[in-house]
């Protein structure tokens, strides 16, 4: 009873603005379809998305699998490099440079670049996921293995404790939620980057969907890709805090407080 | 048995021990009481074989132990309860660390948790016990490493008069029962007194023993030793040790 009012008072306000959102939306561009196409009615969206639905399952389908083994990538190579350099001051020393500059090229103009080399499969595509993951994944996991309280490593060493044991006791524990909470930051834009990647060359996925609709002025198409890639997105969100309530129980009663 | 012979530490220029010599017989108490910062914890730290000291020899059941790790149960001053571990798993990260058998040491605990006054708190987070309760628990977490040198440095420093009082007189209780060799530094001398069967006073950094003070009463004690005639005079020795020690000289 209480978690059902409580799970209302949580959902209720921002649900209704979104829906006092949309009906302004209906009432403004309702009148001015004709002239505006750029905006449609959500209405004649959702019209837009019921005529092409059934071609939507196989391009969720590819945007998915790249972004999923995208992801993947990015967190392994983000938690190595981790790893690595907060357990070796002259590696980081080497590699924080290029991590920052990693960052500093933007996606659309590596993309194109990526297709050429990788392809129109789906490799480019996971690499660009991949590169907008692993940022924050390295910068967050590196803080949280350096900010491990060097008393907790000296109190399993003072029993004896060696590598795998700190390791296992201290380390991965330590840097779960820091790792959760990059991996949450970087997956607002991972789905966001495999529809970048497939916009400029693809034979399949969201992206491609959305850039022929754009070709065709069929904006309300657009629209459709846009909603389908921010649902993904909020999916995968809901999904890897699931995970991280799983893997991090310590951490549930100071989430809910704050 | 520890042994400890012409102890010399300094932090870069910082001199912490100039030259301390003692032994603790095995199953006997020693504790050790000095001015804040006169070098306790670094002592404590450097039995445990966590710091090198700059010269001397520290021996411990007869081999050398400096630098020689995990032959000695070390509680720091802080209770380093692992966040992400629950009450019970807590209490085994000494036994685990050490790689004794995980099942037997959650088996040990669990009926160690009643006469700690933490039973029912078997699956509580650290967040969620009080600072006396975190404190029995590593104490526990201590005792369940199952090793024959117990090194506590002030493990009751943050709990109130009235906890700090029950947990002496069980921790008293507890040592009678289990042989245990103890090194306990504390800032109280009551509690000095009232635990060990000798008591090491400090000067201040760098650290040098400026006395030592029998306790000889039989144990297990009782609290109300504290107002006894002798336990007075002894008292008044350890404090006038300190205080010998203390402004005076500057
Ligand atoms: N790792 C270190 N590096 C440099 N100096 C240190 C280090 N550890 C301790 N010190 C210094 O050594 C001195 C003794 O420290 P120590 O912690 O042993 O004191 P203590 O007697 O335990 O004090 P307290 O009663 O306040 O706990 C202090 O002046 C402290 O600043
Ligand atoms: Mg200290």
């Amino acid at each position: 009873m209480n978690t059902v009012r409580a799970a209302m008072r949580e959902t209720a306000p921002p649900a209704l603005f979104v829906v006092v959102l949309l009906a302004l939306w209906e009432l403004w561009a309702g009148q001015s379809t004709s002239r505006n196409p750029v905006l449609p009615a959500p209405s004649r969206i959702w019209h837009a998305l019921v005529d092409t639905a059934p071609l939507l399952p196989s391009h969720v389908r590819t945007t998915l699998t790249e972004t999923a083994v995208g992801v993947l990538l990015g967190v392994s190579t983000g938690v190595i490099v981790a790893v690595v350099v907060s357990g070796w001051p002259l590696a980081r020393r080497v590699l924080h440079p290029l991590l920052v500059a990693s960052q500093t090229v933007p996606i659309q103009v590596l993309a194109p670049l990526l297709v050429l080399w990788a392809g129109f499969g789906l490799a480019p595509k996971i690499i660009v996921v991949a590169l907008v993951v692993f940022f924050p994944v390295t910068v967050s996991t590196t803080a949280g293995l350096q900010n491990v309280d060097l008393e907790y490593i000296e109190l399993i060493r003072s029993f004896g404790g060696g590598r795998a044991v700190l390791l296992r006791m201290v380390m991965i524990p330590a840097a779960l939620p820091p790792l959760f909470a990059g991996l949450r930051i970087s997956l607002t834009y991972a789905v966001a980057g495999a529809v970048i990647g497939e916009s400029i060359g693809a034979t399949s996925g969201l992206g491609l969907y959305i850039a022929r609709s754009q070709r065709a002025f069929r904006y309300d198409q657009v629209f459709v890709g846009v909603a389908v890639v921010t649902v993904l997105s909020m999916v995968l969100f809901s999904l890897v805090s699931v995970l991280a309530w799983v893997l991090c129980p310590w951490q549930r009663q100071t989430d809910r407080s704050t | 048995m520890i042994l400890v012979e012409g102890l010399q530490h300094s932090f870069e220029s910082l001199d912490v021990i100039a030259d301390v010599s003692f032994s603790v017989d095995r199953g006997r108490f020693c504790a050790v009481v000095g001015p804040s910062g006169c070098g306790k914890s670094t002592l404590l730290r450097i039995l445990a074989g966590l710091l090198a000291p700059s010269d001397g020899r520290v021996d411990i059941d007869g081999h050398r132990a400096v630098g020689r790790i995990g032959h000695t149960a070390y509680m720091a001053q802080r209770d380093l309860l692992l966040p992400w571990r629950r009450a019970l798993a807590n209490a085994t990260v000494g036994a685990e660390a050490r790689g004794l058998d995980r099942r037997a040491a959650r088996t040990q605990s669990l009926g160690l948790f009643e006469r700690f006054g933490l039973a029912g708190f078997e699956r509580s987070w650290p967040h969620q016990m009080s600072g006396g309760m975190r404190q029995r628990l590593a104490l526990l977490r201590t005792f369940v490493a199952g090793l024959d040198v117990l090194l506590l440095d002030e493990p009751f420093g943050a709990l109130d008069a009235i906890t700090r009082r029950d947990l002496q007189t069980w921790l008293d209780q507890f040592l009678t029962e289990n042989q245990h060799t103890v090194v306990l530094v504390t800032h109280d001398v009551d509690e000095a007194l009232l635990l060990a069967d000798e008591v090491l006073v400090l000067s201040p950094r760098p650290g040098t023993i400026s006395a030592r003070v029998q306790s000889p009463y039989p144990h297990p004690r009782p609290s109300r030793l504290v107002t006894d005639a002798d336990f007075i005079s002894r008292k008044a020795a350890v404090l006038e040790a300190l205080g010998q020690a203390g402004p005076r000289t500057g």
